[in-house]
């Protein structure tokens, strides 16, 4: 799952989605209500993953596959259910409210730039920091 | 909150089902001119501190939704289908005292006096049950002005304002990255856009906070009651009256009724599940477009073999949700839309229909862009980017923060087969029958869709973006404007309240909320459901004060 989830979001240019802390959301997350319908699909696939390492002639599954091994065995799966459900978790253990278990130190939403504050004051981007922006149209 | 409770076994003056945006201002109004009111709420009574930013539980899983506690709702789009699990989001309003004002983005339009007269202007559509209003503008003026003050409204007057009698209570909200966006691209076609009136205090007023600017109003509750719901404007004041009880986790199952052909109260199941009752002299319901239809249907006797109040035969019938489309963009600098609350400006050119256009249909445009992170980051990126890898996360971060979104709401027509009747195969925890929509979009409202579209694309490319992309025109399975399902009108053979909300068949019965609507109006029904209500309420008051119900 780290593997994967590596390739979601990878460490690249700065934190992704392992050090924002996905794979622990998920660990937790497929023991609750919410997603234990799909934690038997996640597994199948994950296993699924390890058995086309194989191909590779990799011992230690598909962790062990360099990046160029591990993204063109993903872009194979792309379309499946599996791929679909295993990115969303990724995506929501990236970016949920930390007390879910992952966005540690809220790393998920500095990756895309947003502020963490529980209010804001105006201007609030870069348009409306500009003055001389044409004004609404009023009534007479 | 402390409050004035009442027996079971008292015949209290009335009994209110519901307590949202009507509901909540009948029973104060119904209060403060000295009546003994329940409110009978199905949801729990939530204070604005319990409210939260949680993405994950409040879009992902419901939890300020209807569908968090009941998720089985079915779908068709015409009756010689069989209902099947709607394959949507489904009927969709929040439980709990405040109703929908407590998540709803407060947009608050009003309408304009066109929308009350268009069946006469415009002529009929076939096919469809459009009409006249049975009230016009100049008689719900003053009840908009009512609502502006009596809730916290804020704004200023824009170009195709209808005629008010008193200015805005509070000035407008900051303009955001959005609206001077929508301003420079109206500008630059000849357009107008125009301050958006919001129902969120722009500063502090009746004892309120202002808005801090959270940026979460869409989907949320606001936890500083600066977002004028009922539960943080109205509702107070209906329970320091010392004559309102909000009964709140009682979810009311039957309308009773007496040999007379009165109501005599309603038949209700409390936190525990345990029936109880609750008599009154007059009814209520203000429980929204969907569950006062539930309640109407599921009240069928031999006197009313298809449901109270339903002679003519349309409770449920002619549903309505406003539909929608939209265009985004991605600009050079930072827009930051996840700040402050959503909606700055409006465009209101394209509100009329116009028969040029070869389809009826009318609607407003707005900017704004209200996706959270997670929602941005599953599906909020144009198709045709990555979806995984080091472009995806690029193009998360360069889009999150630098788009906005032209968004059109629009005129939907009231069709009699597009309804919503019950579904016994599927039941809800206490066993009642799951709603069913049985809806398709009448072809000019996917001409409208389709128009209003390419009106976004035009204004997004006018406003400068880099980058332009439409989210796609679908029929209609699903909507949060429950609108049409139990339609005010004059002939009782055609609609099921009259103009004060009276239900035709049942003397001391009155229905008031999104199902008294007889065309859809564009987009934001809000503010005129509440003007209704106190429209209703105080005809209301005069009647019971002339012993007229």
């Amino acid at each position: 799952m780290r593997a994967f989830a590596a390739q979601i979001l990878p460490s690249d240019d700065g934190p992704g989605a392992v050090e924002a802390g996905a794979v622990h959301f998920i660990d937790r997350a497929l023991g609750t209500s919410s997603f234990a319908e799909i934690a038997p699909l996640i597994r199948a696939g994950l296993a699924e993953l390890d058995f086309r390492a194989s191909a590779f002639d990799a011992t230690g599954g598909f962790a062990s596959l360099s990046g160029v091994q591990q993204i063109a065995i993903m872009k194979r799966i792309e379309s499946e259910r599996f791929f679909t459900e295993a990115r969303t978790l990724v995506l929501i253990g990236t970016f949920a409210d930390p007390s879910y278990g992952g966005n540690i130190g809220r790393a998920g939403w500095a990756m895309i730039g947003k502020e963490d504050h529980d209010m804001y004051t105006a201007p609030f981007g870069w348009y409306d920091s500009q003055s001389g922006a044409a004004p609404a149209h009023s009534a007479a | 909150m402390n409050q004035r409770t009442f027996s079971e076994n008292e015949t209290v003056d009335f009994v209110i089902v519901g307590s949202g945006a009507a509901g909540g201002v009948l029973a104060k109004e119904l209060a403060t001119s000295g009546f003994d009111v329940v409110v009978l709420e199905q949801g729990p009574w939530q204070q604005p501190s319990q409210f939260t930013h949680d993405e994950m539980a409040v879009e992902r899983e419901g939890a300020m939704l209807n569908t968090g506690v009941e998720p089985y709702q079915s779908f068709r789009i015409t009756d010689a289908e069989s209902m099947r699990r709607n394959p949507g989001r489904g009927l969709l309003y929040r439980r709990g005292v405040g109703g929908s004002s407590v998540h709803f983005t407060a947009n608050y339009w009003r309408f304009r006096p066109i929308d009350f007269k268009e069946r006469s202007v415009l002529g009929p559509i076939s096919g469809t049950g459009f009409a006249d209003w049975p009230v016009t503008y100049e008689e719900l003026e003053p009840y908009y002005t009512k609502v502006d003050w009596e809730v916290g409204v804020s704004g200023a007057p824009g170009v195709f304002d209808p005629p008010r009698s008193r200015p805005y209570p509070l000035p407008p909200l900051p303009n955001k990255s959005s609206g001077v966006l929508l301003e420079r691209a109206a500008h630059s076609l000849g357009l107008h856009a125009q301050v958006a009136p919001m129902a969120i205090l722009s500063q502090r007023y009746d004892g309120r906070s202002a808005c801090m600017g959270c940026g979460h109003c869409y989907a949320y509750g606001c936890e500083f009651g600066a977002k004028s719901s009922t539960l943080a404007s109205v509702i107070p004041k209906a329970v320091a009256t010392g004559r309102c009880e909000i009964r709140a986790d009682s979810t009311v199952f039957r309308v009773e009724m007496n040999a007379a052909g009165r109501t005599t109260g309603v038949a209700y199941w409390n936190k525990e599940g345990k029936e109880r009752r609750q008599l009154a002299r007059a009814v209520v319901l203000a429980a929204n477009g969907a569950e006062t239809t539930r309640l109407l249907l599921m009240s069928a006797s031999p006197a009313f073999p298809h449901g109270l109040a339903n002679s003519s035969g349309v409770v449920g019938s002619h549903i309505m949700f406003n539909g929608g489309s939209s265009t985004t963009g991605r600009f050079d600098h930072p827009t930051n839309e996840y700040k402050g609350h959503v909606v700055s400006r409006i465009l209101l050119d394209f509100y009329e229909s116009d028969p040029k256009r070869g389809f009826y249909g009318g609607g407003g445009i707005d900017a704004r862009f209200n996706n959270g992170p997670i929602g941005f980051a599953v599906n909020g990126l144009p198709e045709d980017l990555p979806s995984w890898g080091s472009e995806f996360k690029r193009a998360l971060r360069d889009y999150y923060t630098h788009s906005v979104r032209f968004a059109a709401h629009l005129t939907t027509l009231p069709v009699a087969s597009n309804r919503i009747t019950l579904d016994p195969e599927h039941r809800d925890q206490f066993g009642r029958p799951a709603l069913c929509l049985t809806y398709q979009d009448h072809p000019d409202d996917m001409e409208t869709k389709r128009w209003f579209r390419d009106r976004t694309q035009e204004l997004m490319e006018a406003a400068g973006a880099s980058r332009v992309w439409n989210q796609p025109v679908l029929p209609i399975d699903s909507g949060v404007h429950l609108l049409g399902t139990a339609r005010m009108g004059n002939d009782p053979r055609e609609s099921v309240v009259d103009r004060y909300h009276r239900a035709h068949d049942v003397p001391n019965l009155f229905i008031c909320d999104g199902s008294s609507f007889v065309t859809s109006g564009r987009g934001q029904p809000t503010m005129t459901i509440q003007a209704l209500a106190y429209r209703a309420a105080e005809h209301i008051a005069r009647f019971a004060r002339s012993h007229e119900i």
